[in-house]
């Protein structure tokens, strides 16, 4: 489950995210949206690596390896759409990598005008 | 030709025929076969390379996680004498072993090699510095043998053969997680061979005797290829050739199966040679390449078998099909005239069929030939056997055998017991028999590449007690051995001695290369 760190900030452990009872929490809780439960779902490496591959068809291959994966996810894949980006893993879209590595190379070129006395 | 299988009645053979013989007039029908094809899994329907290869290695954990526990349970049970603490201590993940508790681990190894050719290595030679020269054995007295899971890894020592091991085979081990981060391992077991279907047609193996005749490594197209051994063995196999036991023989030859390789390195070398030199349009007009030349050989040759005999075609390392295994089968549209005939099938590189009963599975080589380069075992037999009793057929894959990156399976995992476990394009024939813990036993047969040997291998189907033996179609009147494979095998020799850690001079180990230098008069550019 998730929780609070030092700063406010929420903090997901990775490991076994989804406990025996869930739906029943001691404390109250805000319910977790849908996609910090898709979220946790790709972070828990208990189903394999989740880069490349798309949400539904790693649930599916959970459940064929009999690894118990949550019904939750796939209920909440499903509804929205197998072509929608719920069914992708959140941090690997193409157009998200591209602008990171981009501001990547930005940045250098200019660090590197600067030391050199470019103008 | 020698044969153990049967033996030809001398006073037929050559003897004119009289009028009274029945048997000279007698047709031989060829026996059928039942047959099912199951390479089907091996096929690859839509394309998809944008994955990693980290899902193999996790599809291939998690579905043999369970036979190795079986097999855990069934090795340290009983050993440890009534103490239940290995059975119950299988840890699901590596995290969850602790410093000093004893217990059993499963995941896959890794070997740290520093001889394994790398990319960075391969784009080193763009900046002009040394690559590494090709060696027979990449095998170092420094690999380090690791195990992983996807939580973490251990490096092992202990009792373990290292040397023997590959990258990408699964293990269940018992022993000791130390400080420091090192399992100390006390037993080591293996998933083990698989567990063996109910065959069907137990009732139709004693009706009579039905063989399958293994070939590979044809070299179609190549300078030095013997034309005379190919004729006898197509001649052989039609009936052709020998005297009347013989026909009555061959007519109980059920199938062909060609395993791999059936066209010469030879061209794809002199492809690249011929693209270097620049050509004027008016050189190039006639010019057909060799590769062409040899599948129509080959389509000749099969045209041949073909008209009396189903023929089952394997793709391997040197033929037109993809790199990447498993290996699709070869397009049947090279192959016009053997097609017209309806009986002959090309199938997928890793080959699995059912024929009269018989379970048939192999590979065209390329397995055990990545094996031998990273361990330290020189017996191809016992790499074959190996990967039988790690039930998984291309272990170094994807590592150092380039496989296709599937995402949620492992179609190399073997599910059920094969009868007949082979491989082609070896240098010699050997075979032998492995028996499992349920009692199922296989043959294992290594196909001895035809160019080198002019050798083919027999198989008499009998389920799981098939026997085997080899055929020569030998050409010299001396049993003189064929230079070529002399040559072959002394350059395998000279690199094993070598390939032990130093960096040693360049050196040609390619069996092929120097076949060409004994043999090529025409100018090199």
């Amino acid at each position: 489950m998730t929780s609070l760190d030092e700063h406010g900030g929420r903090q997901i452990r990775p490991g076994k995210i989804f406990s025996e009872d869930h739906n029943k929490p001691a404390v109250a809780v805000t319910p977790r949206s849908e996609e910090r439960v898709l979220e946790e779902f790709d972070l828990d490496y208990a189903f394999g690596p989740s880069n490349g591959i798309s949400r539904l068809m790693r649930w599916e291959r959970a459940q064929r390896l009999c690894l118990n994966p949550p019904e939750e996810v796939r209920r909440i894949i499903l509804q929205h759409g197998s072509d929608s980006k719920y069914n992708e893993r959140y941090v690997e879209s193409a157009a998200s990598s591209y602008n990171s590595l981009s501001c990547i190379s930005l940045y250098c070129s200019l660090w590197n005008r600067h030391i050199s006395g470019i103008k | 030709m020698r044969n153990r299988i049967y033996m030809a009645e001398p006073e037929e053979f050559l003897c004119r025929p009289t009028a009274e013989d029945e048997a000279f007039r007698k047709t031989h029908t060829r026996s059928g076969c039942s047959y099912l094809n199951l390479c089907e899994r091996f096929r690859l329907r839509e394309r998809n390379y944008v994955t990693q290869y980290a899902h193999i290695y996790f599809t291939r954990l998690e579905k043999m996680r369970p036979y190795l526990e079986n097999a855990a349970a069934r090795e340290w049970a009983q050993s440890v004498a009534g103490n239940e603490v290995c059975v119950k201590n299988v840890k699901k993940r590596l995290l969850e072993a602790e410093v000093g508790e004893r217990c059993c681990i499963i995941g896959t190894l890794f070997k740290k090699m520093e001889l394994k050719p790398s990319i960075l290595k391969e784009i080193s030679t763009s900046h002009h510095l040394l690559s590494q020269p090709p060696r027979a054995k990449l095998t170092s007295s420094s690999d380090q043998l690791v195990v992983e899971d996807s939580s973490q890894r251990f490096p092992l020592s202990g009792n373990i053969p290292s040397p023997h091991l590959v990258t990408g085979v699964l293990v269940a081990l018992l022993g000791t997680a130390m400080r420091g981060g090192v399992f100390e391992v006390e037993d080591y077991t293996f998933a083990g061979l698989p567990s063996r279907e109910e065959s069907v047609e137990t009732e139709e193996q004693e009706e009579e005797e039905r063989y399958v005749l293994l070939v590979s490594g044809l070299g179609m197209g190549s300078s030095w290829c013997d034309q005379l051994s190919l004729e006898m063995f197509v001649d052989y196999v039609t009936g052709q050739l020998g005297g009347v036991s013989d026909q009555r023989f061959c007519s109980s030859l059920v199938r062909v199966i060609v395993a791999g390789n059936s066209i010469t390195p030879e061209t794809s070398k002199n492809a690249e040679r011929q693209e270097k030199k620049p050509h004027a349009r008016f050189q190039t007009r006639n010019y057909s390449a060799d590769t062409v030349e040899a599948v129509k050989e080959m389509d000749n040759f099969l045209a041949q078998l073909t008209s009396c005999v189903p023929v089952d075609l394997m793709p391997g390392a040197n033929d037109p099909a993809n790199y990447q295994l498993p290996q699709q089968p070869l397009h049947l549209c090279m192959f016009p005239r053997a097609r017209a005939t309806g009986r002959l099938s090309s199938l997928t590189n890793p080959y699995h069929t059912v024929i009269g009963g018989t379970v048939f599975m192999g590979c065209s080589g390329q397995n055990v030939d990545d094996i031998y380069k990273f361990s330290s075992l020189t017996d191809r037999l016992e790499i074959l056997e190996n990967t039988l009793q790690w039930r998984h057929m291309l272990p170094t894959s994807p590592d150092t055998l380039n496989c296709y990156p599937y995402q949620d399976q492992d179609p190399f995992i073997m599910n059920t017991c094969p009868h007949v476990y082979f491989c082609g394009n070896q240098p010699s024939f050997q075979s032998g028999r492995i028996t499992g813990c349920d009692g199922q036993s296989v043959l294992t047969i290594c196909v001895p590449s035809f160019d080198l040997t002019h050798s083919a291998v027999l198989v008499r189907l009998r389920g799981g007690e098939s026997e085997v033996q080899e055929i020569e179609f030998g050409t010299s009147l001396s049993h003189a051995p064929n230079p070529h494979l002399e040559a072959v095998l002394k350059m395998q020799k000279e690199g094993e001695e070598k390939g032990e850690g130093d960096g040693g001079q360049e050196s040609r180990i390619e069996g092929e290369m120097t076949l060409l230098h004994l043999m090529d008069d025409d100018d090199d550019d």
